[in-house]
């Protein structure tokens, strides 16, 4: 191990340069790096989608963003963090549907209140769960109709998988259940890739699926694509219809999104400047193309409407996981 | 003492049988099922007995033949390494990683009796500049350099 | 000749000089996080990626693919030098391959990896060049029953690997089984064993109980031994000699082939391929009391099989669009940013791109051993610094590197809790590498027994019924007799000469 003495007087330079003063709201961000904290890990969506705003919304601010994944319990170990994180301007969180609606309902006890300990930044993007079958395993399936006449036939027999237990995609499964009238096994898979090995094995014959792991192969004929689980359908994926449509089950949606959290008292002057970048990020036609691509509606919204948007997955995502029997302790 | 208490096999069971009690008393709520519908206590229930078996299996044996024994723990390394480990775990979130460094050397330092700490001091400041460098500057890890 | 074409549109892509550029800097990233321990190529990927968005596609697949391999060399370096392994299928090269470097011939085992490995790149290039459909076909045969039974193998395997008493070895295997258990239970939600820690609530992480029962319980024996260890007394030569040579060759072939076979399927590990081609050559080595003290097959045969697996992984990932682990999922969604969707059609639709990566990947190996070979030399230096300063540096590495998985401190105190149960297993003569293979086995065992029962409904016919998942049973059930008739004749032998 051999060391220069420029590299040594480099490694004393830095380390004054980051004992500057602490930052004040006006003067934000100078000081230091802005780290954004994810809760699932490095490779998941909210870390591709992090990162991805990280690149403009670093260069509008003038300091570098490090995105940190602090993965486990279904996103609670990073929002745990993020609430008791320094309410500086200096932590944020890619915070989803599932760690700050579902989890809630989910998990008996949190150690952090989902609204209480966390200011709202910006709402980001809708993830759609698209309804899929493999057309090898199941030929005559063509149509949501076709997939509920063909478990009203069997009941208790089609196997639909899913990424774990209270995963979006499983509460998606059981309130499509509740609503059809029909009789369907859950199977859980740890994640997505031995979930969509089950789908081209067979072993498990349809699933609710997040959007952005599956494009690829929805395009390209693999997985057949029978609704998409959004209020309106994707513009990604033209032809597509919404499940309340295809399925014949109106009013029936299941809506993940992506959103940016502080920690609870945070200055609201930083939480506004960051609101805007990331909603100027998310307007450009170049990144929104990007964003489509990997299945996500982008989202470009006020702080108010995202509160609104909380506030009401909160009431909805309990009742369905109230009734999907799910639970995690 | 008796002589087989201190044999490597009776130290051994006696670790496996911690063990399986240890996974009955705190699996006790989780409900067991049946083979063909397993619940989430199934496997563990199952595992636990088998760890108080083969650990009662291996110290009994201990009993019955002759076989090497456990040789005297050492206070000073363990308590050295152990302090090292648990100095970098408090000082890297808050102190930075100059710090952390600093720490884990100082503990496993006075871990050896062999050390010599003019030496070690060297290879502080050696090592800190090194990780300073290579995980901070090059790799660009999460890791503060100094107090944040 | 389809191939031939094909291979020269590939080599046409890779050799480009910016593409030759990047599949260096890749090799070069690569092979120092691999030789860091802990810091892997997932968190090096993802940190790497935005970096990457200006470049062409192909360039870019071909510098995070080269840093994927370049790892897996890596890592063999500190396995087999200060017994540090820091990919899942490193544990194996920790084995024989310390123990040689112990013995002197650290130069030795260090040559034999990289030219192992070297050897299995290249082949298991040609092999997904050639042969990605049909293999990506025979992959998708593995269900849950499948996969349990192929689990049952390793786990038989696990009792191969220790030396001394088989009754111990299954116990500590028992353990590790338990530790797995550890974490959210995946079919109903509920917590198991996690004391309340939220830490815990995903299980123990590998590279955590890894370190800790290797690394710091490493630490701690060797400080307590009253002089230091022998590590600086013998370098030897640096070359393996003819004979190491000849005993290597085979066991290279051989898990060359075994190799690329486990990395097809999908959820099928490096580290499963290197676990279960030690326990084939153990088995069929005419004296099996060398393995665990220096055996040169113990390095070649997981070695190659290990770099074999884990290039033929991308099998799964470029032709059908399914990563075969977190690693090919992120290489997928690197993939999705630039544009291009793995599926069945990629290589008709995008022919330059899928056999670019192909050739780059020869290309990236044929570096590595450039690069690897003479920084033997340079890596057994190492080994002259005398162990008071050695040991502190092994430290901080452990610490590092588990930090930097996940930003946790508490992962670093766990990881001394495993220093010490690893120190209390090898002060009760036990040893800790079966514990590893139960600990990575356990959940994955236990998940597919579960979704089996519940897929068929409650049939446990359904392991005998269906034929691969049979002939894998019987394979286990061969390995286990094999495995204790030899121990049971001793102890009658032992019990009739009392």
């Amino acid at each position: 191990m051999t060391l220069t003495r420029r590299a040594l007087i480099a490694a004393a330079g830095t380390a004054c340069a980051v004992l500057a003063l602490p930052a004040a709201a006006q003067d934000w961000p100078k000081a230091q790096p802005i780290q954004i904290i994810g809760g699932f890990p490095t490779g998941a969506g909210t870390d591709i989608v992090a990162r991805l705003l990280a690149e403009p919304v670093s260069k509008a601010l003038g300091q570098t963003i490090i995105i940190e994944n602090k993965s486990g319990a279904g996103g609670n170990v990073g929002s745990e963090f993020v609430s008791r994180a320094k309410p500086d301007g200096y932590t944020f969180y890619m915070g989803t549907a599932g760690t700050h609606a579902i989890n809630a309902a989910l998990y008996p006890k949190l150690n952090f209140d989902v609204v209480k300990d966390f200011e709202h930044v910006a709402l980001i993007a809708d993830v759609p769960n698209i309804l899929i079958v493999n057309p090898k395993i199941l030929p005559d399936v063509n149509s949501c109709a076709d997939l509920i006449a063909k478990a009203k036939k069997e009941p208790g027999k089609l196997l639909y998988a899913s990424t774990g237990n209270g995963a979006s995609g499983h509460l998606a499964g059981a309130q499509f259940a509740a609503a059809a009238g029909i009789d369907i096994v859950h199977v859980p898979y740890r994640g997505t890739p031995p979930a969509l090995n089950a789908m081209m094995s067979g072993e498990s014959q349809f699933m609710f699926q997040q959007s952005i792991s599956i494009m690829g192969q929805v395009k390209a004929g693999q997985f057949k694509a029978l609704a998409v689980t959004t209020a309106a359908p994707m513009p990604a994926l033209p032809g597509v219809q919404t499940v309340a449509q295809a399925c014949g089950l109106p009013g029936w949606e299941s809506t993940t999104w992506y959103g940016i959290f502080a920690p609870k008292g945070t200055p609201q002057p930083i939480v506004q400047r960051m609101n805007e970048e990331l909603n100027k990020a998310l307007r450009d036609p170049a990144f929104d193309k990007r964003m489509q691509d990997l299945g996500l509606v982008s989202l470009p919204s006020t702080i108010a409407k995202f509160k609104e948007v909380h506030a009401a997955d909160l009431v909805k995502w309990k009742d369905r996981v109230q009734k999907s029997g799910a639970k995690v302790d | 003492m008796p002589l087989f208490l201190k044999r490597k096999d009776f130290a051994a069971g006696l670790l496996l049988v911690a063990f399986g009690a240890a996974g009955l008393v705190l699996g006790a709520e989780l409900p067991i099922g049946v083979a063909r519908r397993m619940g989430p206590g199934f496997v563990p229930f199952g595992l636990s007995l088998l760890l108080i078996l083969f650990g009662i299996a291996i110290a009994a044996g201990a009993l019955f033949h002759a076989g090497e024994t456990v040789e005297r723990i050492r206070i000073r390394p363990l308590a050295g390494v152990l302090a090292g480990g648990i100095a970098f775990a408090l000082l890297i979130g808050t102190g930075g990683i100059l710090l952390a460094t600093a720490g884990a050397i100082a503990g496993a330092a006075a871990a050896d009796s062999n050390t010599r700490w003019g030496q070690a001091a060297i290879l502080t400041v050696v090592a800190a500049a090194f990780s300073a460098i290579l995980f901070v500057e090059l790799l660009q890890l999460p890791i503060p350099l100094w107090f944040r | 000749m389809e191939l031939i074409d094909n291979l020269a549109l590939g080599f046409g892509v890779a050799i480009s000089p910016n593409n030759l550029l990047f599949c260096l800097i890749g090799a070069l990233v690569g092979t120092l996080i691999g030789v860091l321990p802990g810091i892997g190529p997932l968190a090096t990927i993802a940190m790497l990626l935005p970096l990457t968005y200006h470049l062409e596609p192909v360039t870019a697949l071909i510098m995070l693919a080269g840093i994927y391999y370049g790892a897996q060399y890596g890592s063999s370096t500190t396995a087999i030098l200060v017994n540090l392994p820091g990919e899942t299928s490193s544990v194996v090269t920790t084995l024989d391959g310390y123990q040689m470097a112990r013995n002197g011939r650290a130069g030795a085992a260090l040559a034999i990896a990289a030219l192992g490995s070297f050897f299995a790149g290249s082949v298991s290039t040609l092999v997904i060049a050639v042969a990605s459909p049909p293999l990506a076909r025979l992959g998708l045969q593995f269900q849950a029953p499948e996969y349990f039974s192929l689990m049952m193998v390793g786990l038989i395997g696990a009792i191969v690997l220790a030396h001394g008493s088989v009754v111990k070895a299954i116990a500590v295997t028992l353990l590790g089984l338990f530790l797995g258990l550890v974490g959210t239970d995946l079919n109903s939600g509920n917590e198991r064993f996690t004391l309340g820690f939220p830490e815990l609530a995903d299980g123990v992480g590998f590279v955590i109980i890894a370190m800790g029962l290797f690394g710091v319980a490493d630490i701690l024996v060797n400080l307590e031994r009253r002089h230091a260890p022998a590590l600086t007394a013998v370098i030897g030569r640096l070359w393996p000699t003819r004979q190491e040579f000849r005993q290597a060759s085979p066991a290279v072939l051989r898990g060359t082939v075994l190799g690329s076979l486990v990395g097809v399927l999908p959820g099928g590990s490096a580290a499963l391929a290197a676990f279960a081609s030690y326990a084939l050559e153990k088995k069929i080595a005419r004296d099996p009391s060398r393995f665990g003290k220096g055996a040169v097959e113990g390095v070649a045969g997981p070695e190659s099989a290990n770099n074999a697996a884990s290039q033929a992984s991308f099998i799964p990932t470029l032709t059908l669009g399914i990563p075969a682990n977190a690693l090919m999922a992120l290489m997928m969604g690197a993939m999705q940013i630039f544009g291009v969707t793995p599926s069945p059609r990629i290589i008709t639709e995008q022919p330059a791109f899928f056999w670019g990566i192909v050739c780059s990947m020869w290309i990236g190996n044929l570096m590595l051993l450039i690069i690897n070979l003479p920084m033997i030399g340079l890596w057994v230096q190492l080994l002259r610094l005398p162990y008071r300063l050695l040991h502190p540096i092994i430290l901080l590495m452990c610490c590092i590197g588990v930090y930097s998985l996940n930003s946790s401190s508490f992962d670093v105190l766990l990881m001394l809790v495993f220093g010490v149960l690893g120190y209390l297993l090898l002060k009760f003569g036990c040893e800790p590498a079966p514990l590893l293979l139960g600990f990575v086995l356990g959940p994955l065992m236990e998940e597919n027994l579960r979704r089996a029962l519940l897929v068929s409904r409650g049939d446990p016919w359904v392991f005998v019924n269906r034929p691969i998942s049979a002939v894998l049973l019987a394979v286990s059930a061969v390995l286990l007799l094999a495995v204790l008739f030899p121990a049971l004749r001793r102890k009658r032998e032992e019990a009739l000469r009392e």
